[in-house]
């Protein structure tokens, strides 16, 4: 129920340029038909209230469907874009951070128990009113599903290095997944959807999307689309973490009603520019012949000493590449070369056993 | 004169032992279900209707907490320890509900940081009082993660 | 010499400021100035990230002052060069139902940053408009307005302001030029710009930040902890905090001039920085900014 003053908006209301966070939650109507708004308001008579306050008239199911209809109806905010690409742009050039694109199979359902007066509800973004998956959601899908793993056990030290404990933080971040501009189903990113109720399935009548023994199918919305899913932090420990939340979107699922089949998310890693390099630097140096060594080597470190790679990177290819060159038994021949020496000493320096 | 603080939280911890009063009633006929159920239900409003409001308005959130039965208690209370009358023609959470709603800009501002103020009171005495924590209704926000489990 | 700038924080992902434990209805506010209420980012949480992001150039010690070493006591402790004060609310945004969010602020808060600014020699415009208590104040360019029966209206969160003749533009231009590098963040700003009564502004602060209810299952993941269900609130994407920072050399500081130092800084915090709370679920992400001294 909205404020008095607040019950007939201009016509041209809501477009995409509403809020769809501020729309959902605050501008829910009673009513669906003018014939019954015009009952209940204006002007308000005790009558209308009758004197017991059960007689308060119910938030009907097809009030709620409805105004999920016009939520859903919103589709994609055009300011979004540019703020999407900002993100983007800033995070991917923060160092030590890896990414990729999560594209929801079907549906998805975040945040359903967000504080709502809809009930079922769905995770917006604050500002600019589109679905994301919280950092927070990701994080804890992804320990989850670590706990099941041996030696990545909850007290385990992998464990701990990613996740954290309660009193000393992880080392990995898991940032907000935010919807990537025009990836939703046919072009939006929320969808109207009815689940059937299954007893077990709210135990709980605080947060059940209906009045508890209605038989009546629930409304929910869900999301689909793309979201970029980013990690940070020490190189090896964050495509550990990236791989474990492959494998629990793919798997386990994120959301509610995973056992439903929502929530299954397909996980893959984006690289920029330097990281491609390395990357096949790495394949082409792991696939280097002894018999190649002498005409090739040189040519490899030149390439090495372009990266702008983290140091563990790095650091792994330089010494796959001297020992390349020490099977090939070309040590000593190359030995006085600079390109030689300053492998060798890069390893020297940051090779801590 | 007290100030308006003091009137608010003199009156919460009126209703509150009023109510704690009827909960031990209940369970002194031998209807322990009924009166843990009410506790439960009476001790979440009084954590979570402050963040309602916040997210979604006082209007909204009045309307949809009155929208159940057994909430009516706690709204009640609300609306009583707020100022509401309760020998008027109308029962005092209605009244609270229509204030809010036709109120204009600045009335409308003032009835919800008066709510906010009150309902902190709220929250403080049933931790006290009733001796109900938030985490009784967590369970409904853990079920998302349940469904991780296969 | 001494030397001021004005240091502008712009959230790119939720910011809590913490307050660590409070009597409030949600767990864990955010930090409020105790006077006004408003939303503030301490100056010491400033420094120390600043401090970090610095922590590579020769100039950090001379900058932020030296780490007292516990081991061997050896460094010879003097002042750091730069002096950071709380970074205080500038632009909130606040969810519309026309242009998505309107960037809102107040006359309170536009004149104390107008006397800050001076201090920093920012170029600001010379008066601050007024606004009625149910009105609001827009640029030409607005996009938040919606027209029903002949009068102009914005709706903000679920509060009608009607809309007074626009005043906006020069602060529009100044603001814009100081927070964005980008012409397009610019014209956004342009089109958001939005000016409310204090009353008004207090009240959308008290009850339109961000607030996320966090849980904290038990090693089974299928039941709560006890005292594992809270609330925390946040400042927004899109945010806009402002502060001076102030820069006095000192003899110890080598010669380093105060330009110089400011130029360090502003090389130094030109990616994305990390501050607030909960940094391990990506909030607190922010752009930094440094103005004035022209």
């Amino acid at each position: 129920m909205r404020r008095h003053e607040l019950t007939h908006l201009p016509p041209d209301l809501p477009d995409s340029s509403t809020n769809a966070g501020l729309w959902l939650q605050r501008y829910l109507q009673f009513y669906t038909s003018d014939k019954a708004a015009e009952n209940f308001e204006p002007p308000l008579q005790p009558a209308d209230y009758a004197h017991h306050p059960d007689d308060i008239p119910k938030n009907n199911p097809q009030a709620i469907r409805t105004h999920f209809a016009s939520v859903c109806s919103l589709g994609e905010s055009p300011d979004h874009d540019l703020f999407f690409q900002r993100w983007k742009k800033s995070l991917t050039k923060l160092p030590d951070v890896i990414w990729g694109e999560a594209e929801v199979k079907g549906r998805m359902l975040v945040g359903l128990g967000t504080a709502s007066v809809t009930e079922a509800a769905v995770t917006l973004h604050h500002t600019y009113g589109m679905p994301f998956i919280p950092g927070s959601a990701l994080k804890g899908l992804a320990a989850h599903y670590a706990d099941r793993l041996p030696g990545w056990q909850r007290g385990s030290k992998a464990h701990e290095i990613v996740f954290g404990t309660t009193t000393s933080a992880g080392y990995v971040t898991f940032f907000d997944a935010l919807y990537q501009p025009h990836s939703g189903h046919g072009g939006q990113p929320l969808w109207p959807d009815i689940l059937t109720p299954h007893h077990q399935d709210y135990t709980n009548d605080s947060h059940a999307p209906t009045d508890s023994d209605s038989p009546v199918p629930v409304a929910l919305l869900s999301a689909t689309g793309c979201y970029l899913v980013a990690l940070a932090g020490p190189t090896a420990w964050a495509e550990a973490a990236f791989e474990l939340l492959q494998h629990a979107l793919r798997e386990d699922g994120i959301g509610a009603k995973t056992s439903s089949g929502y929530g299954r998310l397909h996980l893959e890693r984006t690289f920029s520019e330097d990281q491609k390099f390395a990357a096949d630097l790495l394949k082409r140096v792991e696939q280097l012949h002894p018999r190649d060594v002498n005409n090739r080597a040189s040519g490899y470190a030149d390439d090495w000493q372009k990266l702008d790679s983290p140091a563990p990177l790095k650091l792994q290819i330089a010494k796959l590449l001297l020992q390349k060159i020490d099977d090939a038994s070309r040590t000593r021949a190359f030995r006085e070369k600079p390109w030689f020496q300053a492998l060798t000493q890069f390893v020297a320096e940051h090779d801590k056993g | 004169m007290q100030t308006r603080e003091q009137q608010f939280a003199a009156r919460t911890y009126e209703r509150m032992l009023a109510f704690e009063q009827s909960l031990q009633a209940l369970d002194n006929e031998n209807k322990k279900h009924e009166s843990l159920k009410a506790r439960r239900r009476y001790g979440s409003l009084c954590h979570k209707m402050a963040v309602m409001i916040r997210s979604t308005g006082l209007v909204q959130a009045l309307a949809f907490a009155m929208r159940k039965q057994e909430n009516l208690t706690f709204v009640h209370d609300v609306a009583i320890v707020l100022g509401m009358k309760q020998d008027a023609s109308e029962k005092p959470s209605m009244q609270l509900l229509k204030q809010a709603y036709t109120s204009d800009l600045v009335a409308y501002m003032d009835l919800t940081a008066d709510t906010l103020a009150a309902l902190l009171w709220f929250k403080r005495f049933a931790q006290a009082i009733l001796k109900v924590e938030n985490t009784d209704d967590a369970d409904a926000a853990a079920e998302e993660n349940r469904n991780a489990t296969p | 010499m001494q030397a001021t700038r004005m240091l502008f924080l712009h959230a790119l992902s939720p910011l809590h400021p913490g307050t660590g434990q409070s009597v409030n209805d949600i767990d864990l506010p955010i930090a409020r100035e105790k006077a006004t209420s408003l939303p503030y980012l301490p100056g010491s949480s400033v420094k120390g990230v600043l401090r970090e992001a610095c922590a590579d150039d020769a100039r950090c010690d001379i900058l932020f002052g030296p780490k007292p070493s516990s081991e061997s006591g050896a460094t010879e402790l003097y002042a750091g060069m730069l002096q950071f004060a709380d970074l205080r609310l500038l632009l909130m945004p606040i969810r519309s139902l026309r242009g998505t969010f309107a960037w809102v602020t107040s006359p309170y808060v536009l004149q104390r940053f107008s006397r800050e600014a001076q201090a920093a020699n920012l170029p600001v415009p010379e008066a601050v408009p007024n606004v009625a208590a149910d009105q609001c104040t827009l640029t030409h360019a607005s996009a938040l307005t919606l027209k029903k029966d002949h009068q102009t209206s914005v709706y903000l969160e679920d509060l009608l302001l009607k809309v007074a003749a626009p005043s906006l533009d020069d602060w529009a231009d100044c603001l814009g030029e100081h927070c964005f590098k980008q012409a397009a963040w610019h014209r956004f700003l342009h089109q958001r710009l939005c000016l409310v009564h204090d009353e008004v502004f207090a009240f959308l602060l008290q009850t339109a930040t961000e607030i996320t209810a966090r849980i904290r299952l038990q090693s089974d993941a299928k039941t709560v902890e006890q005292g594992g269900l809270w609330y925390e609130e946040a400042l927004p994407a899109e945010t806009i905090l402002s502060g001076l920072v102030l820069a006095t050399p000192l003899a110890k500081h080598n010669g380093c001039s105060a330009a110089a130092g400011f130029a360090t800084l502003s090389e130094h915090s030109s990616t994305l920085l990390q501050f607030g709370g909960n940094a391990t679920i990506g909030r607190g992400l922010c752009n930094v900014t440094l103005a004035g001294g022209a």
